[in-house]
Order: C-alpha cells, then structure tokens, then sequence
C-alpha cells in the first residue's frame, strides 16, 4: 500500500530528486534559530513533462527551485540531472555544462534585462557564451525570437519599448539560446499583465511539447498549475503534503492543507458561502496531520500517481468513508 | 434611490510640459446605498485614479480637468479643505493596496485605532481604547490584541486592522484598492468574507478596485471594466460572466483558468493588440453598458491596423 516511488517516467528522468534537506539559520551567535526549508524532499520531473510546485508564500517552493538551480545549497540529499548526481560530481557550484542544461525565468522581466542593449545583443550574447553562435548568427536569432512567437523586428528594440509579456518572451528567448533540457520557472507570470499571463503559460506548454523540455513551475497560483503542468505537489512548511496528475489532484484533493488552497481559490461557480467554523476546523485538521509523527507517503489512486503524506495509512480513505 | 456616488464625465489628466496623459477618460458612474462596485482592470487603466480622484487625493501633476462627482448630492470637487477633512474617513473611507504596511511600526495597534475616535469624534482617550478593543473583535482580531505592535501581527491580521480602521466611523463608501493583492489566496479568502460581513452589519456601499476578474466576479453585485482611462463594458455581474460582450472584457475573463470544469484552452489577450478610439457607453441589455472600440495590433513601436 504505501511507497515512496515516484510516478514511472519513461528512460531515465530529467531531473531526480530524493532526500533534499535545506535549512536557514539565522540570527546572532547567542540567539541562532534554525528554519527547516526543504524536508525530505522526492521527485521526478520526466523529459518533456511540467511538474508545478504549489504552495503559500514561505512554504519552501522558491527554495527548492533555487536548489535545483544551484543557487542555493542543500545539506544533504541527491539531485541527479540526466543521471549524474551534481552534488557530488560539481560539488563546490553548477559547471558552465550543467548551466547549459538547466535554466531558470525569473519573475521579474523588468530587472532580468539590460536596458542599455538591444534584444538582439542580449540573444546573441548568451548564444557566444555557450558556443551556440555558429555562422548562421541572424537565422538563429530571427528563430529565436519567432519560437516565443515575436516578430523579428523586436531583434533591434530596447527593453523598455516591449511591454512586460514581450520582456518575459524574450527572457525566454534567452533561455532557449542555450538549448536547454530542463527549465525552472519561478512564477513567471506574477509580475504581468492579467491578460497577457495565458499567453506566457501556452508558450510553456509548447515549449514542452515542441522541444520536449523539462520544466518546473512554481506557483501560488492553483488554477494555473491545473491549467499548464501534467503533475502538481503541493508543498507545506518544507514538506511535500501532495502530488500526483494535476487535473485528478485538484478536483479530488485529499491532504487537508491541499483542500485548503483549492477551496480558497478564487471560483465565480462557488455558490456556498465562506464558512469560518468550517475553516477552523480545517486548519485544525491541518496541524493534526502535519504535527502527528511517523508520516508516509501513501498512494490514493496509483494509476495518476496520486499520493498523499498521512500520519497513519488509511486516514484518506475514513476521510471519505 | 438617490445614488451614494455619482461621477459624471470625470476627466483626469496628468499633465507636463511636453504633453498630457488622460488617466481616465470621460468616466460615468453611479454607486447605489449599500452595493458592492467592482471596477475591473490592469496596471495603467486608471482604476486608481478615479479612486484617488473621489477621495481628492491626487496631487501634481494630475488634474482633473472635466466632469463633477457627487457624493450623496454635494459638490466633492468644490470641498473646502476643513469641509473635506470632516467629509473624508466620515463618509468616504479607503484602504489602499498595502495598506498593512502604513500602520506605524512604533505604535500599539490599539492606540493607532484610538486615534481615529480622538482626532474625529474628539472621544476620550478612555472611551476611544474600548471602542478599538470592540473594532478588533469586529474583524475577528481578539480584543487583548490592541496591546501588540504591528510587527506582531500577520500580514493578513494587519490588513484586518487597516479595514477597521477604515469602518471605524461607519462611512457610507469603503473604496478598496486591491486590497488583498499582496496577500495569500487563503488570508485573502478570509478577508474578502470579513469584507462582506461588515457590509451586512454596517451596510455601507463598497468601490472595489481589483485587476483579479475571478475575485470580482465572486464579490460585486454590478462591474465596470476599464481600458485606457475608459470604461468599456459596465454590467451587473452576473451578466458579465454570462456573456461578457467587448473584446477586452473576453480576454481578461480568458486570462484565469478555471479551477474547476474540463480543461479548455484559454488565449488571453494577443501580445500587442490595442484597443484605440474607444466611444461612449451604450446599453446593449437591460443594465450592460458597452462601448465600440477599434483594435490595433502595436509591435514594439510601429503599428499595424487590423
């Protein structure tokens, strides 16, 4: 019944995730208190597949995605990329290859571009730096731009004539260059126009099942996670509580913090109105499960890879008994 | 009914020596006793400037250069400033977007509330202290708590003390500026019901300025969105989530994915596309307001008509 398998990718995965553990430490010598980040943390993202990370400000997500892009270092755990386990063959810092490899988009296209140069140089320079330049340099930038669906023209315009979608493209323009394998995204639509957002998360989307990347999106934001990534976790204080297929999670959530972030989703359709003994009750339910020792992993329905990290196996199925 | 609000053909523009800007354009509206108004847009629509504009807050260079806003039949742009001081907090209250972080971080949270009762109702400081502790149990905050600073407080606790404080004097019109953006899907949840509550037991009107169409959908008897300083579609809301009818009001409908329902491809609104030359409101249905517009696609600086 219960197992700490992820879902089976096909070949080897992407990106293969098992016992990350990260924490802050913070404050004086005398009074030094001690955050615990990532706890435990176990999973796959396959080729060509988007796993989003979903969760409250604080509850770890960031961190994770940081720890996968190097930019922050666990204490212990394995974090093997295609195979290699990069934390103990480059274990001092990311290589120039495995940069290569995994790229992030930041939130804010405002600050994550130079506005002194033109488009084109800011593409072209990320091209040279990895050695993807070539002979046919204009051909591949013009590519470059048309995959984020732009027009050429925008080659020879400064930052500040594009709006903050067209800023975010070319943010992500700059991280195709590099012919990644596995993107981390880290709420790349927060920061953008509430009409424009869709059309970041659609180029997502093809930009998995065009070039069969690997992508991580980390969001607060639930509807979209169900909209875009073919599988969702959940993370609470550090710990994953939830994953499994998007759709199927979110529409059948089992962790009591998971039915928590789904029933606060803002829903038009919702006709029940805001109940707050009923959400006392559920964040009581909450610290019950998340303080209880001896948490597991147990599976809800293994054809969707649903599982869920119950204090004591069964507790799911009484829930819904 | 007499409406609380009425705001006929306000402009504002925002003025310098090259050229002007108009931060909103020739906007009608009217707020009934008791409803909730959402106004619906993104960054630069001018949401903010009509709510700035009601509660005579804008400063240089914007100037309001046409239109006339009533509220409950007297004159706001002719207010004097003592008129004005008296009228603001009374009868108009607002919470701005992050509002939390404006209480004094130096400061009891018991005694920034008690100030409103001093300063406004000349209270006894006695008197005003009980009247805080009552205010925080309104928003569902403990009364013991008006001994905490800020700094001991939530985020989403903060901005419950900020909307207290904004119903301290029971106004007539709560202007909510986003005032749950920087907040939490969940604490912003909590709030929006507190919110709503307070509307039932206080029955004030309520502009509600939000950019989120889902949350506005969920807590606004009637709409306005706008674009470009102008109002382009105005409609009870449930008409508007029936069958939205101006290109814009579609595409930001379309920018939310459900969380509930099959999985639909969604398109927003294209990159680059304009709406230009946007005319007056003209009633399509009963109470739907909407205004022709033409749409232009811009491309980083050349355009190119559609």
């Amino acid at each position: 019944m219960s197992t700490t398998t992820a879902p089976p990718t096909a070949g080897t995965p992407a990106v293969r995730i098992r016992g990350l553990n990260k924490t802050f430490t913070s404050g004086s010598f005398l009074s030094r208190t001690r955050l615990r980040a990532l706890r435990d943390i176990e999973f796959d993202i396959g080729a060509g597949e988007i796993v989003a990370l979903v969760g409250e400000s604080g509850s770890g997500k960031s961190t994770l995605a940081r720890c996968i892009a190097r930019l922050e270092q666990p204490e212990t755990g394995s974090l093997e990329v295609f195979g290699e386990d990069v934390l103990a063959t480059q274990r001092r810092g990311a290589s120039r290859g495995y940069r290569r490899l995994v790229q992030m988009v930041f939130q804010d296209p405002f600050g994550s571009l130079n506005p002194t140069h033109r488009v084109e140089h800011v593409l072209e320079r990320s091209l040279r730096v990895h050695g993807k330049a070539g002979s046919n340099l204009r051909s591949r930038l013009v590519e470059l731009v048309e995959s984020v669906d732009l027009d050429p023209a925008v080659l020879s315009a400064f930052p500040h004539e594009l709006s903050g979608g067209q800023r975010q493209r070319i943010a992500i323009a700059r991280v195709l260059a590099v012919e990644p394998k596995v993107i981390l995204a880290d709420e790349p639509t927060s920061m953008l126009d509430v009409s424009v957002r869709i059309g970041v998360l659609n180029l997502l989307a093809k930009l998995r099942d065009e070039h069969g990347i690997a992508i991580l999106y980390v969001t607060h934001d639930l509807a979209s996670a169900r909209y875009l990534a073919d599988r969702t976790i959940v993370m609470h204080a550090g710990a994953m509580v939830e994953g499994g297929e998007s759709m199927r999670l979110l529409d059948d959530p089992k962790h009591p913090y998971t039915r928590l972030l789904v029933g606060a989703v803002p829903d038009p359709e919702r006709t029940e109105p805001f109940n707050p003994d009923a959400r006392a009750d559920l964040r009581r339910e909450i610290t019950d499960w998340t303080a209880a020792p001896g948490q597991r992993r147990e599976v809800v329905d293994a054809a969707t890879g649903h599982w869920v990290l119950t204090p004591h196996e069964h507790t799911s199925q009484q829930e819904n008994a | 009914m007499r409406p609380v609000l009425d705001i006929e053909s306000l402009t504002v523009e925002y003025v310098s020596d090259e050229r002007s800007v108009r931060g909103a354009d020739r906007v009608s509206l009217q707020i009934a006793p008791g409803e909730i108004l959402g106004l619906a847009g993104e960054s630069g629509c001018g949401k903010s400037t009509i709510a700035h504009s009601i509660m005579r807050l804008l400063k240089d260079p914007a100037r309001i250069t046409h239109g006339s806003i009533r509220f409950d039949g007297a004159d706001v742009l002719a207010m004097a400033p003592d008129e004005l001081r008296s009228w603001r907090w009374r009868q108009v209250a607002m919470v701005f977007q992050s509002a939390m972080n404006s209480l004094s971080p130096v400061m009891r949270i018991g005694d920034q509330l008690a100030d409103v009762f001093t300063t406004h109702e000349r209270m006894s400081k006695r008197a005003a202290s009980s009247r805080a502790a009552e205010l925080l149990e309104l928003v569902g905050i403990p009364a013991a708590r008006i001994h905490a600073y800020p700094h001991q407080l939530s985020g989403g606790q903060r901005q419950r003390v900020v909307i207290a404080m904004a119903c301290a004097l029971r106004p007539r019109l709560l202007i909510l500026d986003e005032p749950t953006t920087a907040l939490d899907v969940v604490v912003q949840q909590e709030i929006l019901a507190q919110i709503r509550q307070l509307q039932a037991e206080l029955g004030f009107a309520v502009l509600f300025i939000t950019h989120d169409m889902s949350l506005m959908l969920e807590l606004s008897d009637r709409i306005g969105v706008m674009y470009a300083g102008r109002i382009v579609e105005l409609a009870p809301a449930a008409a508007l989530r029936r069958e939205p009818r101006h290109d814009y009001t579609q595409a930001l409908m379309g920018a939310f994915p459900p969380i509930t329902g099959p999985r639909v491809k969604l398109t927003g609104l294209g990159e680059g596309v304009r709406f230009t030359s946007i005319g007056d409101l003209a009633e399509v249905a009963p109470g739907h307001f909407v205004a022709p517009a033409d749409t232009t696609e811009i491309l980083f600086a050349k355009e190119t008509q559609r």
